[in-house]
């Protein structure tokens, strides 16, 4: 893992100079990537570090969603707002999220778990828009620290039972009766806020709508994959428990699922409306995730590479609007397509992968989770039924509403999109949906 | 020069009171050792003629000269009456460290003195209580003694540290609040206090150091510095953030470490307690982190030219380097 992690810290003192670290990230994005071939179980293993396939999948969703925070970014760049600091905040949450997906040890995984917290902090305080990002990266701060101090005790308890923190070594506890429900309660906790799990959601839009592109970039892109990703690490340890609590988290899920849809159908704000969304996905992959099965577990990664790529390129597009028209508002915000029409096609694109289009990861995702679920109960599918239906349905909504209709009097002209942005567009779109054709790269 | 030079001496006669008093085996010398200690901080207090530091210095003697008092009384009861002795021992040696239900004097006394002293004040004269706290640990009333005051001053310690504007009642608060940890430290057993006594002298230390170089005494005189730097606005917020004990830092080390311990004697109340409280301290750490971060000092920059002392001193940085990253380090190196 050292030949990922050290040019990441020499990439810290080029700070300066942006094209360097840039092309610099692609790089070292490319190299991760030339190990997407490779027949064992955990390789580059050393220092407590390794990566096995899920991972592997992780690491390199990261990676790229960095780099493509430092394209989408360059506003940064061009007011000169502190953009070497921004550079450093940015590489160090990148390590310490690599640190995460890759440590072999749960102390390790729960210390970079909580250390990526704090650049994130200092990503929504510094360059953050509005005066309540205060707020908001406060309220953010606490509700996942609140819940992920349990996590901490939790697993020092697990190293004095079973005498090892060693992921790979984790073994099943067998029931303890009451003592062990609470055990298993504060662990999965501390990774269903940040999931989120419906009603542990609370912190994610405020975080969103406060956070600048980069922050939502990353906390849609990959922050939000670490609850994923805690969660199919711990729960090997609880797997007895787990069943007990199955239909809790699955129902709950669901449910919250189809009444966030309906919130999402209700917002006014691009950014907001994106954030709920994501909430919405991330609730197929709590189901996928506590089903146990494989197809579920396999779903779910998908489902998370998919949404990471898709709902950070959205965000992408909001923010590019909003660097133009100084609003996020869908109210402002109307008739884009007579403003930026060859931008309308990215829009199109990106809003049909969100809604599980073909040939989109999105949709291999949910297919696979559908099934998992129907294969658990018959009875979810009404819940289901009723959340694919609104999550197109939002998607639609805010598609129609941003692109169609007349746009707003007081806008005079703008650029219709740069080179750059397209960029950006177009390598969040590609992975997308070139994946399907070969999706055992990212399934496990 | 932080002291004068004469006042060495009296430095000296403070260290060997601390040393007197924790080395001493009978209560006699420990009270002896103790009226060393105090009697030669209150010069090092009064370094100038100045109201504060003189009614800081008046405050200092008369609370540690009646906790004194009633130490060697009930020393010289203890034939007499040996529960009890012992008893008003432990509260006398509590209300020396300004532990919980007698911690009144504690910020009001860090309040008057300047950052060196109350360094001293925060770290070294809690030495000698608290090792002869951890002598007194072999009875059942004695023991939930200790593991009351340490529990209500992590409360008190978390809930008091609220409303503070002022940074050194804010140091003083936080240090109650690390000195829950320390007697439930003390309760477990004499390492896991001394190991945090270790940690928290080295990141409080790390903090003050950073506070007195940019003479800050209020928050806003800390968002006020003219000479506003990069590293600066870095390390100050990371460093408080230690002391809060957020988890990558330095800080979080010995938390860790009591954690660990407690849950493996399953004292889960306590933990309970202690976490709670030490989340309810980050919040104000993270008032004083928020505005440093927020990266926008162009507004009320004063006039006044500090001589800073930040960009030539190496022992800060490193200092504040080892505070930071200190995690990374082997551990059991830098105990």
């Amino acid at each position: 893992m050292l030949k990922f992690m050290i040019p990441l810290v020499v990439l810290i003192k080029y700070s300066k100079e942006w094209k360097i670290v840039q092309v610099g990230m692609f790089f070292v994005s490319f190299i991760l990537s030339l190990h997407c071939y490779h027949n064992f179980y955990l390789f580059s293993v050393g220092f407590n570090l390794g990566m096995d396939y899920i991972s592997y999948i992780m690491i390199m969703l990261s990676f790229w969603v960095v780099s493509l925070i430092l394209i989408s970014s360059q506003k940064v760049k061009k007011l000169d707002n502190f953009n070497s600091m921004f550079i450093m905040v940015n590489i160090m949450l990148l390590v310490f999220l690599v640190l995460t997906f890759s440590s072999m040890d749960y102390l390790m995984f729960y210390i970079s778990f909580e250390a990526s917290l704090i650049p994130t902090l200092i990503l929504i305080l510094g360059w953050g828009y509005q005066p309540e990002r205060i707020q908001a990266g406060i309220y953010m701060l606490f509700y996942t620290l609140a819940f992920s101090l349990p996590l901490l005790v939790s697993l020092l308890v697990y190293y004095s039972v079973s005498g090892s923190l060693i992921i790979n070594l984790s073994s099943s506890l067998s029931g303890m009766g009451y003592v062990s429900k609470l055990w298993y309660i504060s662990t999965v906790l501390a990774f269903m806020v940040k999931l989120p799990m419906f009603m542990f959601h609370l912190w994610l839009p405020k975080a969103h709508v406060e956070a600048p592109i980069a922050g939502s970039m990353i906390l849609a892109g990959v922050l939000l994959k670490l609850g994923g990703y805690g969660l199919i690490r711990v729960l090997i340890m609880f797997q007895e428990n787990n069943k007990e609590f199955c239909w809790l988290w699955v129902s709950v899920s669901i449910m919250g699922g189809v009444y966030i849809s309906l919130v999402c159908m209700r917002q006014v704000d691009m950014k907001s409306l994106i954030a709920y969304s994501s909430v919405v996905h991330m609730s197929l992959v709590l189901c996928g995730i506590v089903i146990f099965s494989w197809w579920g577990l396999a779903g779910c990664m998908i489902l998370m590479v998919g949404h990471g790529l898709c709902s950070s390129g959205l965000f992408c597009l909001a923010n590019m609007v909003y660097e133009r028209t100084g609003s996020r508002s869908l109210m402002v915000n109307k008739g884009l397509l007579t403003f930026m029409p060859s931008m309308g096609l990215w829009w199109f694109l990106l809003s049909v992968s969100n809604m599980a289009s073909p040939p989109s990861l999105n949709l291999m995702g949910e297919i696979m989770l559908i099934l998992t679920m129907l294969s658990w109960s018959k009875l979810t599918i009404f819940g289901i039924s009723l959340l694919s239906f609104f999550s197109a349905s939002y998607t639609l909504y805010m598609y129609s509403l941003s692109q169609h209709g007349v746009f707003y009097n007081s806008l005079y002209s703008c650029c219709s999109g740069k080179v750059n942005e397209y960029l950006s567009l177009f390598l969040h779109w590609l992975p997308l949906n070139i994946m399907i054709l070969n999706s055992t790269l990212v399934m496990i | 020069m932080t002291f004068p030079i004469s006042y060495l001496f009296f430095f000296l006669t403070l260290l060997s009171g601390t040393t007197l008093s924790v080395s001493s085996t009978s209560w006699f010398g420990a009270w002896l050792g103790l009226e060393l200690n105090l009697l030669s901080f209150i010069p090092l207090i009064t370094t100038k003629l100045c109201p504060y530091l003189t009614e800081a210095a008046i405050k200092y003697f008369l609370i540690q000269a009646l906790a004194s008092t009633i130490l060697i009384m009930s020393a010289s009861i203890f034939l007499y009456a040996q529960s009890i002795s012992h008893v008003m021992i432990l509260l006398s040696l509590l209300l020396k460290l300004g532990a919980a239900p007698f911690h009144f004097w504690f910020p009001q006394v860090t309040e008057g003195l300047s950052w060196p002293q109350a360094f001293i004040l925060l770290t070294i004269q809690k030495l000698a209580p608290m090792f002869l706290i951890s002598y007194l640990t072999f009875s059942d009333t004695l023991m939930s003694i200790i593991m009351f005051s340490a529990l209500l001053s992590s409360l008190v310690g978390a809930l008091g540290g609220l409303n503070m504007m002022k940074l050194r009642k804010l140091m003083a608060f936080s240090s109650i609040n690390h000195m829950a940890w320390m007697l439930v430290g003390i309760y477990l057993g004499d390492i896991y206090w001394l190991i945090y006594f270790t940690f928290y002298s080295f990141v409080s230390g790390s903090v003050i150091m950073l506070l007195y170089s940019t003479h800050s005494f209020t928050v806003s005189n800390l968002l006020n510095q003219s000479s506003k730097s990069l590293l600066l606005n870095m390390f100050i917020p990371m460093n408080i953030l230690s002391l809060g004990g957020l988890p990558p830092f330095l800080g979080f080390a010995p938390k860790w470490i009591m954690i660990q311990f407690l849950s493996a004697n399953s004292m889960f109340i306590p933990l309970l307690v202690l976490l709670t409280s030490s989340l309810i301290t980050l919040y104000f750490y993270l008032r004083l982190f928020i505005p440093l971060s927020l990266l926008s000092f162009s507004f009320f920059i004063s006039n006044v030219k500090l001589t800073s002392l930040f960009s030539s001193s190496y022992t800060l940085l490193s200092m504040s380097f080892i505070n930071i990253f200190g995690i990374l380090f082997p551990i059991p190196f830098m105990i």
